[in-house]
């Protein structure tokens, strides 16, 4: 192996591990700006759940009857994604049809506020799509022409990157 | 003094006693373990989790992973009272029960080691 060869070698082993250190950086940054959404839709969620196995309910002879936590995570999690299964296992009471209607709405803020912020983590914007991909800096001689108009400069100027300026 | 360190500390500390809570007690009585408190426990080191997210120092890492292996025996606890209630036809029993306890001892045993470092970090913080 030459001289040459190596070098390449060296910079693509570099080049390799400044990505992945960049992807890991990356992952964190989104996991820390998702922090509020997630520990609001755990808490709603949990709220939810324990309301429902809290509620007295009743079976199909019409005995009273409580949910346990697996039907009532179920019943939670087809219910906030809009599923939508119905009142399984049994038809609900009016107590339990209450505290499901306060929790469908709760958990749709929840979902709403964490998609959104997902949403606001992604670095392009609509209006940076319709202009066509990456600004860049239009050449050195065609940023202060005298002639141009200077509402046409100002815009012109706004279109630019800041790091042009 | 900061809020965003007492709320970190409280759902670290809250996290570990909730499950000490559920752990202590006959290893094999039902009676002795509430599901509500194993919930809590859940959802607790749920959130003692989330709030570890995205602290790039070597002591933010091993207490997100501290916190993730105490998660994952909590759900694989919850799972196995799930298992045992709803599925097996044998119902709660004691060998059940203790599996259930005895995963939450291992979540207990992480929770204790994230208490370990939150000590550590406050015990070794210098002013200025």
């Amino acid at each position: 192996m030459n001289r040459f060869q190596r070098r390449v070698r060296r910079e693509s082993v570099r080049a390799a591990a400044a990505s992945a250190t960049q992807a890991s950086e990356t992952v964190f940054l989104v996991l820390r700006r998702m922090r509020a959404p997630l520990i609001v839709l755990i808490t709603i969620f949990a709220v939810s759940v324990v309301g429902l196995t809290l509620i007295p309910g009743m079976d199909a002879q019409g005995r009273p009857w409580r949910m346990g936590f697996f039907d009532a995570f179920y019943v939670m999690s087809y219910t906030a994604t809009t599923i939508g299964f119905g009142e399984l296992p049994y038809p609900f009471t009016y107590g339990q049809r209450m505290w499901v209607t306060v929790s469908i709405y709760l958990t749709v803020i929840g979902w709403a506020y964490a998609v959104g912020s997902l949403l606001a983590l992604l670095p392009v914007h609509a209006g940076q799509v319709s202009r066509g991909g990456r600004r860049r800096c239009p050449p050195r001689g065609a940023r202060w022409r005298r002639r141009w108009p200077a509402a046409h400069r100002r815009r012109a100027r706004r279109r630019w990157p800041s790091s042009c300026r | 003094m900061n809020l965003e360190k007492v709320v970190f500390g409280f759902f670290v500390v809250l996290a570990a006693t909730l499950n000490f809570g559920f752990f202590i007690g006959d290893i094999s009585n039902p009676d002795l373990h509430n599901p509500y408190e194993l919930f809590a426990a859940v959802v607790v080191n749920l959130i003692a989790t989330v709030l570890k997210f995205g602290d790039r120092t070597q002591i933010g890492a091993v207490h997100l992973a501290t916190s993730l292996v105490a998660d994952l025996q909590l759900i694989g606890a919850s799972l196995l009272y799930g298992y045992a209630i709803y599925i097996s036809s044998a119902g709660l029993t004691d060998s059940w029960t203790a599996s259930v306890v005895s995963l939450s001892g291992g979540a207990l045993l992480a929770n204790v080691v994230s208490i370990v470092l939150l000590v550590v970090d406050t015990v070794s913080f210098h002013r200025g």
